[in-house]
């Protein structure tokens, strides 16, 4: 019998094929292969009653001329599992998934132990400390480093109980009682609350003997300084001039400090102008020139800037009149971000101002970029989104966010509007080499310090209520030091997204602090006031 | 007494006196008019004499010799027909009272000797005089009813057709207005009967309806007819109407109405009739172009593109931390999946599964079980696409893993669903894995079958089937599942031979056995069956009585019988079941306590009291009561109740009915109480609450519901069970980008689809025990929604069946019935071109008289004919 001339359809396509019904099936499949590219042995051709098996006779189907047959079956190789094995959220432990996660714990509250508890999430915003604390395991050095480990590796608040008792040990004057608690707390014998910035002091006071991390090159001097000196100490050049005896020399005296002093005056508004008030005064002390108590002006500029720059506002004061702390309630505005270009000496100044400038250029090309970015995303979101895509995919592989992108090179080339732009990467590098070079080098050969004055305001310490002895401390960091951003593996999903919302920590209670209301932190009120500032010097990539 | 004329009205205070005289007189003609006078006073005189127009009405009518015809009821004026038509009724329900008493009655009374017809008239009138000595009944119900159809012309000449229709209906001779109607009125008189159906008892509705169908064939409505037949369900009916129209435009449009209301093809072309059928016609028969059309449509719209989980999600608006960690979630992932496969179903281009690039499909983000919804998803995805879907399908078919076959398995099933093709795909690639013996492959298959099928009352899948339920070794799971699954193929069939295995079954399986959590769905298997049969299931719920296990008979009956009066507004039903839910099944622990201590006996004595059937009569309430809006309004009421005072079986349950009332239909008073429940004390309730948000906004793009979903998300971000729930629902409110409708509701809300009512009541039922089944490993269950699931479009065609773009209003439906003149049948409209999507309560109307539609409800595939005259006056005004 003479083949006859069928038509198959696959994938909404219709082929003519020639059927010869002498043949067993597999020829047919084999004709259809030929037209479709589908694979005999995955192919299925629908006939009346069912599907078409190799043993089927063709006289009993009886096929016709023209006649239209189903074929399913995909073309080309069958879709298979990834290499890897993915690792799900469920099938993890306790530990692991707080590594996974990253989640920033809370710490519960032991008893009016909340300066403390926010003290040390402050801290814990300075991942260099976490590293250098691991080198002493003694003392509180050593009680610290156990809390942030136990930290790290939960998702449920941490009892702080030994780092506190260490803490009491090291500093007696933590573990005063309440005086006049009243009767309420009077049965309990409550511990008294403390002020934040003491316990801040304190214990930098007690990790000065934490050992420093070695400089990027590995050089021997950087190594036999501590962690304090090198991330978290200036060193205040202060010169001392009188007024009334303009012909006697300045003193000059060098010290280290841990921390800026912003002095809250009544016509303070700015944490810029507060510290410049504490720079610079003047007070009266004896001349041995003029023989007298004279006024002297005091002038005194950083001469180093560390890498971790602590600010204090000078809210509480004693106030002679009536014997007692208060606290000033003044609204003052602090920056999220700071240049301290202002209160470093004139030689710092010199070193600084290369690397400053060019920061500051490159930050506004940074923004710029974003911008066009975010634009050319709207307006072609279609070709855009590829470059967008890639990045997203791979910082968060999986996240609900990301969504597989099509043929990502193909897209590349007919972007219009973006073709300047290159993936953020590789602007990052570059940036980095060209401010890299303007780095001075007496800087660079000083591990932990601020080479370009520039600083980001990573946590705050505040502290609510109206007296000076009570109210409540608490801790704000920023959330991109939980999860930092790494520019070399190409990942700039976070930047992209502008993740600049906040971590609270109320005791154990954690929880998201958007950045527009950072402002509310000012003071001004009864409400949570800046306290302890942290700055961080800004990266440079 | 304003159409009295003047010298009347002056004899009216003379009327007692005109009655005592009236009676002296001998019977002549004259004597005829005097009665006819009297009855038109007695007007004024109802209270005192019930009935006296009607009375005298026929005194003069028997007074007159045969040869003469007593004047027409109108002659006396508009006034005196209603005062008729009034008396009419209540003397008409006074006699047919009498007759029941009477019959009572008749051994203590001493009774006259009566013969055969006029036995009923006597007792009538016996009943008469025992309650007013004097009056003696004139007439018999024959002459009630004649008087009735001379009123009744009268009115539907003077646009009073509700009046007329009243007026017969209380005479129970509805059916005799079929004759009286003219080309004037019989569009209104059918649009006031139909909406009165809802607001009948059983048997009146069903003869309202047939009344209709009869007015609308008699003037080649042939639409309104099929609608009125696809309603009753009536196979006949469906199968006269279908051939009647020579026009092979109207019969593809009739073929298009029965595809949508997923009427089997053998329905009105039985396999032994040898007729050839056009292909065109074939293809509008089995939705075969659905998919086309809908991602056509999908274009126009501008939303073909696919979105992205974050486009839904819109995380960066929801109030919390964000984990940005690179781990995967396998719970997050899987809702992932199911709403990618929600949001982008039917288009096919979605970037998870279908688009995936090779090797990095989203199936390997999930885990075990995941892996199987994740492969059933394509399914959705593709939803209607037979041609290129299988094919797509078919590579996870050769799949190791035996989960991600069992989903391909289940995915073949549901890209079938709601439409037919030659070449009966789903059959020829599921039968062989209903005898697999691995249970995830053979469950799918069994599903995907049911889906694919569903409404289709295919034979041989009753044949594939059967012996699995029947068969007592089978496990309860695929007996149950098996059963669900030819209740989708049989929706509404009434089959008796599925019912009765089903039953069997039920009556012979270990007692343990029918404790399992599967057994409810063996009972929807059977009263799926039963959808829309109202009182035909009166003999199976008999039977189920004889159920030895007392709950899953309980269990059933309930499921039956709120089945059979689904979307009826039976308010008799409603409150049975209303009944059910009165009961407080309190589970007593400390007694059973107790029990442990005296030993065994005792607890085996007081067996725990299965409360699972107060749980389906609370989703019962909203299926009965979801046809009606006032019925749907009332209930809403109950439920609130219910929900104050039930016991934690029903709490969790009225959610659901919510959902259930009011699908893809966001009314703002349900969205606010469900968003008050989606934050109750018992996670089951809000978790259910959350559901039925997704329900409420199925395919809308609520923007409110959208924001509160968000909000929710937010505030269990801690409750993994939540948020897998929220997610979906999110999935839901964005269904097919908005272009999707679950509402079981059709054809300007007239036809209730059986299909999606299984589908839908399938899906809430895995709801009714959450934890056991969609938070289980059984969330493919979700994809029960499938046969609910249809574009909410309309599209007009050519009469090539071509798309063309017309013009039309688009607005608010308005409900008109019973209004004077030509009111406007929306409001807030606004002009769109087709096609156009159509909200649930929306209504569409041509904006020119350019064409004219071959269908009165433009919605779905509406066939337009060139208008002749139009273009004529077109040239005119140039």
């Amino acid at each position: 019998m003479a083949p006859i001339s069928v038509k198959i359809k696959h994938a909404g396509k219709v082929h003519d094929v020639e059927l010869d019904v002498d043949l067993p099936p597999a020829a047919f499949k084999e004709a259809v292969y030929q037209k479709t590219g589908v694979p005999p042995e995955r192919m299925k051709v629908m006939i009346k009653g069912g599907v078409l098996k190799d043993d089927t006779d063709w006289r009993k189907v009886g096929p016709k001329e023209g006649q239209s047959f189903m074929v399913i079956g995909a073309a080309g190789e069958l879709p298979k599992p990834p290499s890897t094995r993915i690792v799900f959220l469920e099938d993890m432990d306790d530990s692991e998934l707080a590594q996974a996660l990253a989640l920033p714990v809370g710490l519960v509250n032991l008893g009016n132990t909340c300066y403390m508890n926010a003290t040390v999430q402050a801290m814990r915003a300075m991942p260099e400390l976490q590293t250098a604390l691991q080198a002493t395991p003694t003392g509180l050095p050593g009680a610290l480093n156990g809390l942030y480990t136990s930290m790290s590796k939960t998702t449920e608040a941490v009892t702080p109980m030994s780092f506190l008792t260490s803490l009491r040990q090291a500093f007696p004057q933590f573990a005063e009682m309440a005086r006049s608690s009243g009767g309420m707390k009077g049965l309990t014998g409550g511990y008294a609350q403390q002020d934040a910035e003491e316990c801040w002091t304190q214990m930098t006071n007690a990790l000065k003997d934490v050992p420093g991390l070695p400089g990027p090159s590995g050089s021997g001097p950087a190594a036999s300084k501590k962690f304090i000196e090198q991330y978290m100490s200036g060193e205040m050049r202060r010169e001392l001039k009188c007024d009334e005896a303009p012909e006697e020399p300045p003193s000059v005296t060098v010290e280290k400090v841990l921390k800026v002093e912003c002095n809250i005056g009544p016509t303070t508004n700015y944490m810029h102008s507060g510290i410049m008030d504490a720079l610079d005064g003047k007070l009266e002390k004896h001349s041995s020139s003029l023989g007298r108590d004279a006024v002297y002006t005091t002038h005194s500029r950083l001469a180093r800037l560390p890498s971790y720059l602590t600010v204090h506002m000078v809210r509480f004061h004693w106030k002679r009149d009536i014997l007692k702390k208060t606290k000033i309630m003044r609204k003052v505005k602090f920056p999220s971000e700071f240049d301290a270009v202002d209160i470093v000496t004139d030689e710092l100044k010199e070193k600084l101002l290369p690397v400053s400038r060019k920061l500051k250029e490159f930050e506004k090309e940074r923004a710029e970029r974003r911008k066009v970015r975010k634009r050319t995303k709207n307006a072609k979101a279609e070709k855009d989104k590829d470059v967008e895509m890639v990045d997203a995919t791979a910082s968060s592989s999986s996240g609900p966010s990301a969504v597989v992108p099509a043929e990502s090179d193909e897209g590349k080339g007919k972007e219009v509007a973006s073709v300047e732009l290159q993936d953020e990467p590789v602007y990052r590098e570059n940036e980095a080499k060209e401010l890299d070079a303007l780095v001075d080098a007496d800087l660079r050969a000083d591990v932990g310090c601020s080479v370009s004055g520039l600083y980001d305001l990573v946590a705050i310490v505040t502290h609510k209520g109206a007296a000076a002895d009570a109210g409540h401390y608490m801790a704000y960091v920023k959330k991109s030091v939980f999860h930092p951003v790494s520019h070399s593996s190409g990942t700039k999903g976070s930047l992209e997204d502008d993740d600049d919302d906040w971590y609270k920590f109320d005791d154990n209670k954690v929880s998201v602090f958007p950045k527009e209301k950072l402002a509310t932190l000012d003071g001004g009120g009864e409400d949570s006031s800046a306290y302890v500032l942290l700055y961080k010097t800004k990266a440079l990539a | 007494m304003t159409s009295v004329p003047k010298p009347l009205k002056f004899l009216h205070p003379h009327y007692p006196e005109l009655q005592t005289l009236y009676e002296t007189w001998s019977p002549t003609e004259d004597k005829s008019l005097f009665a006819d006078i009297l009855s038109v006073l007695a007007m004024t005189y109802s209270d005192t004499q019930p009935r006296g127009t009607l009375r005298y009405r026929l005194l003069s009518a028997s007074l007159l010799p045969s040869s003469q015809h007593i004047s027409e009821p109108g002659l006396w004026g508009h006034e005196y027909v209603r005062h008729l038509a009034a008396e009419l009724g209540e003397e008409y329900r006074v006699r047919d009272l009498g007759e029941e008493e009477g019959e009572e009655a008749e051994p203590v009374k001493p009774v006259k000797p009566t013969e055969g017809d006029e036995k009923d008239k006597e007792d009538g009138e016996q009943q008469e005089q025992k309650q007013k000595v004097d009056l003696e009944p004139v007439g018999t119900i024959d002459d009630l009813c004649a008087l009735a159809m001379q009123c009744a012309k009268f009115l539907l000449h003077h646009n009073a057709e509700p009046d007329a229709v009243d007026l017969l209906e209380e005479l129970e001779i509805v059916h005799k207005i079929v004759d009286l109607v003219d080309d004037n009125t019989y569009g209104r008189v059918c649009q006031y009967m139909i909406a009165c159906v809802n607001l009948l008892a059983p048997p009146d509705d069903v003869a309202f309806l047939r009344t209709a169908h009869a007015i609308y064939a008699k003037h080649m409505k042939l639409p309104e007819a099929m609608t009125i037949a696809i309603r009753l369900g009536d196979q006949e009916l469906v199968k006269e109407d279908f051939h009647a129209p020579r026009n092979p435009s109207m019969q593809r449009q009739l073929a298009f109405l029965l595809a949508r209301a997923q009427v089997p093809k053998e329905w009105v072309f039985p396999e032994d009739s040898e007729e050839e059928i056009s292909e065109d016609l074939l293809d509008c028969l089995s939705n075969t172009r659905l998919s086309q059309h809908f991602r056509e449509f999908g274009k126009e719209l501008g939303v073909s593109d696919p979105k992205s989980l974050e486009d839904i999600y819109k995380s960066h608006l929801e109030n919390t931390k964000t984990t940005t960690a690179n781990v995967d979630s396998a719970r997050a992932n899987l809702a992932s999946t199911f709403v990618n496969a929600f949001v982008n179903a039917g288009f096919g281009n979605d970037k998870l599964m279908v688009e995936a690039d090779e090797g990095n499909s989203w199936i390997y983000k999930n885990k075990d079980h995941g892996m199987m919804s994740a492969a059933a998803s394509l399914g959705l995805s593709l939803l209607w696409d037979t041609d290129v879907g299988l094919s797509h399908v078919d590579k996870y078919t050769y799949s190791a893993e035996e989960h991600i076959k069992a989903g391909a398995l289940l995915a073949t099933g549901i890209l079938n669903t709601g439409v037919r093709t030659e070449a009966d795909a789903a059959m020829a690639l599921l039968a062989e894995y209903v005898e697999n013996k691995s249970v995830s492959l053979k469950t799918s298959a069994i599903i995907g079958l049911g889906l694919a099928y569903s409404g289709s009352q295919r034979e041989d899948l009753q044949a594939l089937l059967l012996p699995l339920i029947a068969d007592e070794s089978v496990s309860m799971e695929i007996a149950s599942l098996a059963a669900l699954s030819l209740g989708f193929v049989f929706v509404g069939s009434g089959n008796g031979e599925v019912s009765s295995t089903i039953l069997q079954t039920l009556m012979e399986r270990e007692p343990k056995q029918l404790d399992e959590k599967w057994a409810r769905y063996m009972a929807l298997g059977l009263a799926l069956l039963y959808v829309g049969l109202q009182d035909a299931t009166d003999a199976i719920i008999v039977a189920l009585q004889a159920i030895e296990h007392e709950a899953i008979s309980k269990q059933a009956q309930i499921l039956v019988d709120m089945c059979a009066y689904a979307g009826t507004g039976n308010v008799l039903k409603v409150q049975t079941l209303l009944h059910h839910c009165d009961e407080h099944i309190v589970k007593k622990e400390k007694e059973e306590k107790k029990d442990e201590e005296s030993g065994e006996e005792t607890k085996e004595e007081q067996p725990q009291k299965d409360d699972t059937f107060q749980a389906f009569a609370v989703l019962g309430i909203a299926l009965v009561a979801m046809g009606e809006e006032i019925g749907s309004e009332m209930s809403l009421r109950q439920l609130n109740h219910l929900m104050q005072y039930g016991e934690p079986i029903i709490r969790k349950s009225v959610p659901l009915a919510l959902g259930l009332l009011s699908a893809s239909n966001p009314q703002l008073p349900i969205l606010d109480t469900l968003s008050k429940y989606s934050h109750d004390n018992d996670l089951q309730v809000a978790l259910n609450a959350i559901f039925a948000m997704g329900l409420v906004g199925a395919g809308t793009n609520n923007a409110r519901l959208a924001q509160m979903l968000r909000q929710l998300a937010g505030y269990y971000y801690k409750e993994p069970d939540c948020l897998f729930i929220v997610r979906i629902s999110q999935g839901l409110v964005s269904m097919g980008k908005g272009t999707i409708t679950i509402n079981p509701f059709f054809h300007d809300r007239q036809i209730m689809s059986r299909t999606a009512v299984a589908g839908l009541l399938a899906t809430l039922l895995a709801f009714t025990d959450a934890k056991s089944f969609v938070l289980d490993k059984y969330h493919w269950m979700l994809y029960f929604l499938t046969p609910a699931m249809y574009p909410r479009f309309l599209i007009t065609l050519n009469e090539q069946l071509e798309s063309i773009p017309v013009t039309v209003r688009v607005g608010q439906a308005v409900d008109v019935v019973g209004q004077a003149g030509k009111p406007r049948t929306i409001s807030g409209f606004q002009t769109h071109s087709t096609p156009v999507r159509l909200g649930t309560t929306e209504r569409a109307e041509l904006a020119t008289e350019e064409f004219i539609p071959f269908t009165n409800v433009l919605e779905n595939f509406v066939i337009l004919q060139k208008n002749p005259g139009w273009e004529k006056e077109d040239k005119m005004e140039l």
